[in-house]
C-alpha cells in the first residue's frame, strides 16, 4: 500500500518537473544552436532550471499548494524535479554521442 | 478507529508592529468540525496558513498526536489545505488531478459523486468557479490526511452546491478533523460541531452560537 502511496508521490513530482521543462527548454536552446551539447547541458542543469523555478514562485505559487496537499513539500518537489533533470540530459547526452558514433 | 489530534499553541504572529495572533490555542480530534468565525482582517486565514506551515509565525507549536512537528514537510503528511484561490495547475485535466491526488482504490467511489462524473472528461481550466471549487473541496476531504483546513471553502458555491459541501464535510468528518472558516457564518455555524470566534487576535472557545452576538460578531436577529 506505501509503495502504491509513494508512485502517486512519484508521478505527482514528474508532473511538476514537466510543468518546468518548457522553460527551462527554450532556455537551453539558443546555448545549444550556439555552443553545442555540452553547453546545454550546463544551461539546461543551472540557468534554465533556475528561470523556470523563479518563473513558478512568481507566477504559479498556488500550485504548490496542490503539491503540498499531496504530501511534497517545495524543497522535495525542486531537489527531485532536478534530479530528474539531470537523468534527462543523461538521456539526451546518450542519444547525441549515439547519433555521433554512427555519423 | 484511532483518533488522531491536532494542536496548536502558543501561537504569535506580528506584521511590522501590528499584533495579529496573540498566544492562540486550539485543539483539533478526528470527528471535530471546528468553526473559525471573525471579521475581515481578525487573523483567520493567517491562522491557516500557520498551521499548514506555509507562514511565518513568530511563535508557534504544532503537534499531532502528541508529537511536535516543526517541519513543514512533516506537516503536510497530516494536514490538508483548501486556500482561497484555486490551487490546482490550470493545464491538468480532471482526471489527472483526481489520479495524482487520491488513492487508486477510491477512484470509482470518488467518480460516483454525480457533480465529480459530469467534469471528468474536462481539463481545470474549462471548469465553472463552482465546479472547481467543489472539486477542490472533494479532492483534499477525499485524500489521506488526518486534518483539513478549509478557508472560504462556500467562495462561488451556489445554495445547492453549498449544501452539498456541508454534507461532504460531514461525512468526511468521521475519519478526519476539520477547521473551516467562512463568511458564511450560517453555513458554518449548520455544520460545525465546535464554535471558535477570532477577535483581536485572541481566540474565544464559544460554549453557545448567542456568543456571536454577545461577543460583537453578528448583530440582533442576525440568528
Amino acid at each position: 500500500m506505501k509503495c502504491i502511496g509513494n508512485m502517486r508521490k512519484i508521478l505527482n513530482i514528474f508532473a511538476f518537473f514537466k510543468s518546468t521543462l518548457a522553460v527551462n527548454l527554450a532556455c537551453s536552446m539558443i546555448p545549444l544552436y550556439f555552443g553545442g551539447i555540452e553547453v546545454f547541458v550546463s544551461i539546461f542543469l543551472s540557468f534554465g532550471f533556475i528561470v523556470s523555478i523563479s518563473l513558478k514562485e512568481v507566477y504559479n505559487q498556488s500550485n504548490y499548494i496542490f503539491y503540498f496537499n499531496n504530501g511534497l513539500s517545495k524543497l522535495q518537489l525542486w531537489l527531485y524535479s532536478y534530479m530528474m533533470n539531470v537523468f534527462f540530459v543523461f538521456v539526451i547526452s546518450s542519444i547525441v554521442s549515439f547519433i555521433k558514433q554512427l555519423l | 478507529m484511532k483518533k488522531s489530534t491536532l494542536e496548536i499553541d502558543s501561537v504569535q504572529k506580528r506584521f511590522n508592529e501590528k499584533v495579529v495572533l496573540t498566544d492562540v490555542y486550539l485543539k483539533c480530534e478526528t470527528g471535530d468540525i471546528i468553526g473559525l468565525l471573525g471579521r475581515n482582517g481578525s487573523g483567520k486565514s493567517t491562522l491557516l496558513k500557520i498551521i499548514f506551515g506555509i507562514q511565518h509565525a513568530d511563535n508557534k507549536f504544532i503537534r499531532v498526536d502528541g508529537l511536535v512537528k516543526n517541519k513543514t514537510s512533516k506537516l503536510l503528511q497530516d494536514i490538508s489545505y483548501l486556500p482561497q484561490d484555486n490551487f490546482i495547475p490550470n493545464n491538468f485535466s480532471v482526471r489527472k488531478a483526481v489520479s495524482l491526488s487520491i488513492k487508486k482504490e477510491n477512484i470509482d467511489t470518488f467518480y460516483k459523486d454525480e457533480m465529480i462524473a459530469s467534469i471528468k472528461e474536462k481539463y481545470i481550466k474549462e471548469l465553472s468557479g463552482g465546479e472547481l471549487r467543489y472539486l477542490e473541496i472533494k479532492l483534499i476531504l477525499s485524500n489521506t490526511s488526518k486534518f483539513v483546513l478549509l478557508d472560504e471553502p462556500y467562495n462561488g458555491l451556489s445554495p445547492v452546491m453549498a449544501e452539498k459541501t456541508n454534507e461532504l464535510i460531514k461525512l468526511n468528518s468521521k475519519n478526519k478533523g476539520i477547521i473551516i472558516t467562512d463568511h458564511n457564518y450560517e453555513k458554518v455555524i449548520n455544520v460545525a460541531t465546535k464554535l471558535i470566534l477570532m477577535k483581536e487576535g485572541k481566540i474565544h472557545h464559544l460554549k453557545d452560537k448567542m456568543e456571536l452576538i454577545e461577543k460583537g460578531y453578528l448583530s440582533e436577529g442576525m440568528l
